[in-house]
């Protein structure tokens, strides 16, 4: 309880000045002077009816459950600061989490050098930093399991990234960082964990790299593809490290008519000199009609395949195949509708149907 | 002679005066694009255009970040750059501005202008501010930047209030 009020007074803290994506001329002249809040929030409620009766990540039971409630802040603070934030309050087994999904601080010096510190949405893929927990500027109901918390890939970055544009006649662009590597404790893998000076309790003091290109081609709207390489070596008692590294590519085209997002990442960790290699993918389509532009039906299928004796992550192989329609209640308010099959190797399949409404304020 | 003189002249006057006249109404039905007078540019691509009208090239120079005002929905100026430039619907190019400050692309978003007169006003007065209007109503004050090498009025030129590309 002590953490959604928390959580609920960090949203409300921020100042009400802009609700609209396009603000008024009114702080036009500010803009140039100080500091310039804008904030935005989004939230979003889900049902769920399943085989197995558990919601789709099998965290909980199915039925209704409150989904993320997202604070974000977005700040000029003159010359050429800029602070952006993100809280989120989660409901999990009837607690409340707050967590600062994001807290960067950025100083651009022209468009082909930005740096910035602070916690990130990991830069790995497309999606990650596309809409994370946003589930209103996505249009389906749920995260590839590719992106969803720690599975695959890690969730969030702390350290230090520069980013900004290559070659601007064809919007190729670059984010690179240093810094923190996966929040994951190998010990619920049931892993003897130890960071490099012994110490069990502190698992996370090891560095990771990552490297992101992407193309945004300004002759065609709606299109970006990119690949990124991170790599991180996580700590394990009685080894020098597993070495972790991830490739990743992806192609989206957000022209609405159609919508077409594909992800592909391989994950290798070396443990005790063996590769072991993990994929996984999704392809997601969508297609909003012209004349009926509230309408937009959608289909995604995603897989991942993994040794079974993956030492880090375990055995991910399983597949979901869903198809889904969203339906814009207003320009900042929708309801989706969508059935999931999953299969896991050997076992029954998962069949649900899930339905939400997401929104942004 | 005094009189085919006074022929000569009064023909080379309505001429002159028919092709302001054809120059005019044709730069009338076009869509300008303005900027600060100190904005250091005087032409852009239609790709550069679109890059700086979406937030993708967001600084002239280093000490010279681009300001961006749009006309409010529903102005024919407003339809004629989501249609031509940004290929978006309203709704569309709300998400996208929501999204490009949640991915921490953008502090800001665009101003809204509620006319052309206060989009001329706060072009002219803000450093490295960029804005579009009606052709006709562009006032002394601001720059218009030449696209694809041509001003409004000019064969040539892309953008129309017509929506038309």
């Amino acid at each position: 309880m002590r953490g959604l009020l928390v959580g609920m007074c960090l949203l409300a803290a921020a100042p009400a000045s802009a609700q609209s994506s396009v603000t008024q001329p009114d702080d036009a002249a500010e803009a140039r002077q100080g500091p310039s809040v804008q904030f935005r929030g989004f939230a979003d409620i889900n049902f769920a009816a399943t085989d197995n009766h558990q919601s789709d990540d099998g965290r909980s039971a199915d039925g209704f459950s409150l989904g993320n409630v997202v604070g974000h802040v977005s700040a000029s603070l003159g010359g050429k600061f800029s602070f952006y934030s993100e809280v989120t309050v989660n409901n999990k087994d009837n607690k409340f989490i707050v967590d600062v999904a994001r807290a960067i601080l950025r100083y651009d010096y022209n468009d082909r050098f930005k740096v910035s510190v602070g916690r990130y949405h990991a830069p790995i893929g497309y999606w990650n930093t596309a809409f994370h927990r946003g589930l209103w500027l996505q249009t389906t109901i749920f995260r590839p399991d590719l992106v969803k918390e720690e599975w695959f890939q890690p969730d969030h970055f702390v350290g230090i990234v520069a980013e900004g544009t290559l070659l601007p006649q064809v919007g190729l662009g670059y984010i690179t960082g240093y810094g923190n590597g996966r929040e994951l404790d190998l010990r619920d893998q049931g892993l003897q964990a130890a960071d490099l000076f012994g110490d069990t309790e502190n698992v996370g003091h090891h560095r990771a790299g990552v490297l992101r290109l992407f193309a945004r081609p300004p002759q065609v709207t709606g299109v970006e593809f990119g690949g990124a390489v991170y790599h991180d070596k996580l700590a394990s008692t009685g080894t020098n490290g597993v070495p972790e590294l991830i490739t990743s590519a992806y192609v989206a085209i957000t022209r609405e008519a159609p919508e077409i997002i594909a992800e592909f990442s391989n994950l290798r960790h070396t443990y005790y000199g063996v590769d072991y290699n993990s994929q996984a993918f999704y392809v997601q389509l969508g297609f909003r009609f012209p004349a009926q532009p509230r309408l937009k039906p959608y289909t995604r299928y995603e897989k991942a395949d993994a040794p079974g004796d993956e030492p880090v992550t375990g055995d991910l192989s399983n597949s979901k195949a869903s198809a889904g329609i969203r339906f814009e209640l207003t320009d900042f308010a929708t309801v989706k509708v969508e059935y999931g099959q999953r299969r896991h190797p050997g076992a029954p399949h998962q069949n649900g149907v899930f339905a939400q409404t997401a929104f942004t304020f | 002679m005094r009189r085919f003189r006074s022929s000569i002249l009064l023909a080379l006057l309505c001429g002159s005066a028919l092709s302001t006249s054809s120059v005019s109404a044709q730069g009338a039905g076009d869509l300008a694009i303005v900027t600060h007078p100190g904005t250091p540019v005087t032409q852009l691509t239609f790709t550069e255009l679109r890059q700086v009208l979406k937030g993708d090239k967001q600084y002239w120079s280093p000490d010279l970040p681009v300001v961006l005002f749009v006309r409010a929905p529903t102005s024919a100026e407003r339809s004629a750059v989501l249609d031509v430039i940004y290929q978006m619907s309203e709704p569309q190019f709300k998400q996208y501005w929501i999204a490009k400050q949640f991915r921490a692309e953008s502090a800001t978003s665009p101003k809204n202008m509620r006319s052309n007169e206060l989009t001329q006003q706060f072009v002219a007065s803000t450093a490295g501010a960029i804005g579009f209007m009606a052709a006709a109503d562009v006032k002394s004050g601001v720059k218009v930047l030449k696209i694809d090498g041509h001003l409004p009025g000019e064969a040539g030129y892309k953008l129309h209030l017509t929506k038309t590309k």
